[in-house]
């Protein structure tokens, strides 16, 4: 998955909207917990629709999420429209460039503009995941995968504690989509995430698009992997669309985040749960956005299948299934 | 088994080349799609979305060159820098100078400066917020303390000055724009401006000579009686109260002070308004 900046400056109208909010800025809420309700990737597209829409339009998305590095200027439009947002509902933040999965250290000047923006922001979530992306000084704007042994878990494992130890706060690690399998494996990503979470404390950010890309690309199957997933220990659900580079003897799932989500998806949103309950779930769709209201569709949809597993999840004998 | 190291070496010279021998013992591909593909993901994630990147931060070169010619561009820079920083923000830096150094964009020689004013642009837009010193809060300082004030410009403020017209070029080259009334020479067309942030949105707009030395002046932390001078000696025309007319219209002062000016005026005072 690769990531567009949002580097460019949307419309260069004067924002009306934020004149208030610029006059007389409140203080940034405290850290509210995010309930276990649907939220949607925030995107600079969707600026404006977020702050004139009314509650009753937004019902379908009680938070959103930003990638960090979009918001690593020092201030301008971007800060403005997100401290606008801010006030008004919780905030997670999804970092997409720490490259924990590095065998040499962390970018500690990167790791410090990380920490501003959750000074800034206080928000209720801080995530990343297991990957790479840099290496030698060189940053490659895409996740890469690592072998899963015992030497990446422990590499791994002391950069997750070396950020919550940083930024004095627990962050959650997002399973990668991958296009490969690495032969050296000791363990399944599943245990693997598990161990990391035993040794850091850190939660999971169960990602179930890149399980079916993964899943599909490595010919493993999904329910094994969700059977065997540490599901008490995550703390957040990504929904997002993938797509299918067919035509030839074979096939690949392509983890762009620019479509709906895919019926397998929701299956396994659903499955999860029944089994483990709500989570805060994120819609997410990062390239061909769309205008806001299919974001809310798509959140909406995600929210009636938490409620229903929340409402007869207990009656299939699931006793983890309750609302939290 | 290898360590982590040589598998992320062995990795990253596979996006430049195609994986080596050691890499594909590494790895397996099960399910079909050959090894070669599944790198291929990879590599075009990452050259395609640097490319977006660029495309989105040097919309006009893409118009000047065309989406063919930018790609190809793009790519050969792509090879010779890669982001540095796990940040898009600011990334790009080299691309001017690389524009002027690329043989077939070398009878475009503007290029290289447009390339500077869409970066220019980027870095006002991202800059830090500060409140802009009010034409109020400047006519209560005393007439005698100007000559020794101090100006700290807005930080988002940016000067910029080209031997080529690159205001005019970056003006007919915006989305909508209507085409010029005439051709846009480009010889002995030299131009300078500046590149303004007051609130959210940047404006871009082109100085007179003598304006463009005051306010170089001013950036250089010269006293105001200075700067004018400066403003005067490259122009005999240079009209100071235009320039500071201007200099309060778009917010270009943030502060001022010298001997003789009360410290802190309210409407003086710089403020990030996330710290409030």
């Amino acid at each position: 998955m690769s990531y567009p900046p949002q580097t460019s400056p949307p419309a260069a109208t004067v924002p009306d909207l934020l004149i208030g909010a610029k006059k007389a800025p409140a203080s940034t809420p405290a850290p509210a917990k995010i309930p276990s309700v649907t939220g949607v990737g925030l995107k600079s597209d969707h600026y404006r629709d977020i702050l004139e829409a009314g509650p009753e339009d937004m019902s379908a998305a009680g938070w959103f999420e930003i990638h960090a590095e979009n918001y690593m200027g020092e201030g301008g439009a971007p800060h403005a429209y997100l401290s606008a947002i801010r006030e008004r509902f919780p905030l997670s933040i999804h970092g997409v460039g720490l490259s924990l999965g590095s065998n040499g250290p962390l970018d500690e000047a990167h790791l410090k503009r990380l920490k501003g923006l959750v000074e800034r922001y206080r928000p209720g979530l801080i995530s990343e995941h297991l990957a790479w992306c840099s290496a030698g000084g060189t940053f490659f704007n895409d996740l890469f995968p690592v072998p899963l042994t015992h030497e990446t878990l422990r590499k791994v494992g002391d950069h997750i504690n070396q950020t919550q130890d940083y930024l004095s706060r627990r962050i959650l690690i997002e399973n990668p989509s991958t296009y490969l399998k690495t032969v050296d494996d000791e363990m399944s990503e599943p245990e693997f995430l598990e161990f990391l979470s035993e040794r850091t404390g850190c939660g999971i950010l169960l990602d179930l698009n890149n399980v079916a890309v993964s899943c599909a690309n490595k010919a493993e199957s999904t329910a094994d992997y969700l059977a065997h997933f540490p599901g008490s220990e995550v703390g957040e659900i990504h929904l997002a669309g993938h797509s299918i580079d067919t035509g030839h003897d074979w096939e690949l799932r392509i983890d762009d985040h620019g479509s709906r989500v895919s019926e397998e998806v929701w299956a396994l949103f659903q499955a999860f749960c029944e089994r483990w309950g709500p989570r805060p779930t994120l819609i997410e769709w990062d390239t061909d956005v769309p205008a806001f209201p299919v974001l809310l569709e798509e959140a909406g949809k995600a929210r009636e299948i938490m409620q229903n597993a929340a409402a007869f999840g207990p009656l299939m004998g699931n006793s983890h299934a309750v609302t939290r | 088994m290898p360590s982590l190291a040589d598998f992320q070496r062995n990795f990253v010279r596979a996006l430049q080349s195609s994986p080596n021998h050691s890499l594909r013992r590494r790895m397996s591909a099960p399910g079909g799609a050959p090894l070669e593909q599944r790198f291929a993901v990879y590599r075009n994630n990452v050259y395609h979305s640097l490319t977006e990147a660029l495309s989105a931060a040097f919309p006009v070169i893409r118009r000047l060159v065309g989406d063919e010619f930018f790609k190809i561009t793009a790519r050969t820079f792509l090879d010779r820098e890669m982001p540095g920083r796990p940040t898009l923000i600011g990334y790009g830096e080299g691309f001017p100078e690389f524009l002027e150094s690329f043989p077939p964009a070398q009878n475009l020689a503007y290029l290289g400066d447009v390339a500077r004013l869409e970066l220019t642009y980027l870095s006002a837009y991202h800059a830090a917020d500060a409140e802009a010193l009010s034409g109020e809060a400047f006519a209560q300082i005393p007439p005698e303390a100007l000559e020794t004030a101090r100006i700290t410009l807005h930080p988002a403020l940016r000067l910029i000055t080209s031997p080529y017209p690159v205001f005019d070029i970056w003006q007919a080259n915006q989305d909508g724009a209507a085409a010029p009334d005439k051709p846009i020479k480009l010889a002995h067309a030299g131009q300078c401006g500046l590149c303004a942030r007051p609130t959210l949105s940047v404006i871009l707009s082109i100085l007179p000579e003598g304006e463009y030395a005051f306010f170089s002046a001013l950036k250089e932390r010269a006293p105001l009686g200075e700067a004018a001078g400066s403003g005067a000696e490259v122009d005999q025309d240079f009209d100071l109260a235009g320039a500071l007319a201007r200099a309060f219209q778009l917010g270009l002062f943030a502060k001022i002070e010298g001997p003789g000016i009360p410290l802190s005026s309210p409407q003086g005072r710089t403020k990030d308004p996330a710290k409030d």
